[in-house]
């Protein structure tokens, strides 16, 4: 089976300034996206995600290297139509209304069902009521959401979503969320770049990390998240009296328990210390790193 | 299918620019400017009707030329900048084709502006008893041409630069392609030595915009059937041949 995306030793460089002075933006750019998998494409602002995104939808050309899409070249128009793109930005027309966006995007996928799927989703996504307004007018919320439909129109194999939460409120993320994992559920590809990172580990299979043009890491998001960190996460029934800190650190208060981190070489360590302090143990396992701790760890190593 | 997309995007196109408001005070001035035409009229007593439709007719083939640049380089060189051209041009439609939108868009602007301008200045001349009001009419329909040669040019410098230098450079074509039978005429009189050489050349690629301004016929002058068909086909091959290497411009572009 064809690879939805393999990008390979990809990269691009850009005339600045007067003097056209070279700028690398890519730096031998290679990840591959598998079939079925959600991938989160992270990193910090300016390393370019979006210089990669832009690659994948054909609007920017490498310099070498190359990105295959569906296993074609994605500056092909055709192989676009199984592609569903979402910039980072809503950049609509300001003086058409919704339903005018919609019918000029569904159009131009090139499939017949688009406009009758872009209204559904409209229902989804609660634009519903705001059909006959011009996007102008939109809050970016509403504007990112609308972009996100105009994403799903054709029921794309997959799907490229750079920033897709950006400017939603919780309600919003909560959708946005919900309709990727029915995507990723659905058996679509999806790849998405985030700077919120909890989203990441929430929807993705699989991340890669790029960094000042670079990929630093790209693999299972378990393999990014699942590193120990040295201390383990203790949860113990709540007996009328809070556990003592001066022997196991401070206790946050979970419903009819509390949860401690205590720092043991091993779960037997943890349970004597917690048991040494008189506390009846719930339950017990590694706390692990965060997506975020990772990240900044690899940023950081590829820094140094 | 692909004449199904560039239509969609052409009436997008044309909803878009009709409602910012730019197209319609170019077209109010136009009408303005017809009217306007009428005092030179009453300072030429006796004229019959000969001046308005000279100033009347200028002055549509100058606010179309103006309003074809200022569409096309809203439509192209904006679109462009503020990104909305990344987010449609990702669309399964080729950078051809996205050219051909814009360029279709244009056309429909500049044809209806002609009309309506046209229509305007017609009534004029019927109200002060002139006998050009058809001829008036159809000179200003032909006058299209100049506009949709103009957009063709400025859809060309649209797609590589800004909105400032392209209408910098499409303006410096159109004036430059208004002096083309000034520039003829220097040339015939070799007065430039070595350079005359270079000069043909200029006038050769320059757009001979005086062939699409049809009032001399009102002074007598005549023009067959087969000079107009080619004054006609020059203007759609000059624009056709701007809008083709507008597409391979645009196509080579990065939308970063």
């Amino acid at each position: 089976m064809t690879q939805p995306v393999v990008v390979d030793a990809l990269d691009k460089l850009i005339a600045v300034g007067f003097w056209g002075k070279k700028k690398r933006l890519l730096d031998a750019v290679s990840f591959v996206v598998e079939q079925g998998r959600t991938v989160g494409f992270v990193g910090v602002n300016g390393a370019g995600k979006s210089t990669t995104i832009k690659h994948l939808v054909g609007c920017v050309r490498p310099t070498r290297g190359s990105v295959r899409v569906l296993g074609d070249d994605p500056c092909r128009p055709l192989v676009r139509r199984r592609v569903g793109y979402m910039p980072e930005l809503p950049y609509l027309p300001p003086t058409l209304t919704t339903m005018e966006v919609l019918r000029l995007h569904a159009a131009l996928t090139g499939v017949d069902e688009a406009k009758r799927r872009g209204v559904a989703l409209l229902e989804v996504l609660g634009l519903a009521t705001h059909a006959n307004e011009r996007v102008g007018a939109f809050s970016k919320g509403m504007q990112t959401r609308l972009t996100l439909a105009l994403a799903l129109l054709a029921e794309p194999e997959l799907l490229i979503l750079d920033e897709p939460m950006s400017g939603l409120d919780p309600v919003g993320r909560q959708l946005v969320r919900r309709l990727l994992r029915e995507q990723a559920h659905a058996g679509r590809t999806i790849l998405f770049s985030s700077h919120v990172l909890s989203d990441v580990e929430a929807l993705c299979t699989d991340v890669v990390v790029i960094d000042a043009g670079r990929i630093v890491y790209s693999g299972p998001t378990a393999g990014a998240v699942g590193e120990p960190t040295g201390r383990w996460v203790v949860r113990v029934a709540d007996h009328g009296t809070a556990p003592n800190p001066a022997e196991v650190g401070e206790a946050r208060r979970e419903g009819d328990t509390y949860v401690l981190s205590l720092a043991a070489a091993s779960g037997d360590e943890a349970a004597r210390l917690a048991h040494g302090a008189g506390l009846a143990i719930v339950s017990l396992e590694p706390e692990r790193r965060s997506l975020e701790d990772r990240l900044l760890a690899i940023i950081g190593g590829s820094a140094s | 299918m692909r004449l199904r997309q560039i239509g969609h995007l052409a009436w997008a196109g044309v909803l878009q620019l009709a409602r910012t408001r730019v197209y319609l005070n170019i077209l109010v001035a136009g009408v303005a400017l017809v009217l306007a035409a009428l005092a030179f009229d009453r300072m030429s007593a006796g004229e019959g009707g000969r001046v308005l439709l000279d100033v009347g007719t200028a002055f549509v083939a100058l606010l179309v030329a103006v309003l074809a640049g200022v569409v096309s380089i809203t439509g192209v060189t904006r679109e462009i900048e503020t990104k909305v051209a990344s987010v449609v041009t990702a669309r399964p439609l080729s950078r051809v084709d996205y050219v051909l939108g814009r360029f279709a868009t244009a056309a429909a602007l500049v044809v209806l502006s002609n009309l309506a301008l046209g229509a305007v200045l017609a009534v004029v001349l019927v109200a002060t008893d002139s006998a050009h009001a058809v001829l008036a009419f159809g000179a200003v329909l032909f006058a299209s041409l100049e506009g949709l040669v103009i957009a063709a040019i400025a859809i060309f410098f649209g797609v590589g630069s800004s909105s400032t230098m392209s209408a910098l450079f499409t303006g410096t074509i159109f004036i430059l392609g208004r002096l083309t039978e000034e520039l003829a005429r220097l040339i015939e009189h070799d007065k430039f030595g070595g350079a005359t050489a270079l000069l043909k050349a200029v006038h050769a690629l320059l757009p001979h915009l005086p062939a699409f301004d049809l009032t001399p016929l009102a002074h007598g002058a005549s023009a067959s059937a087969l000079d107009l068909a080619q004054r006609a086909g020059y203007g759609l091959l000059y624009a056709g041949a701007f809008l083709a290497a507008a597409a391979f411009r645009f196509s080579r572009r990065d939308l970063l």
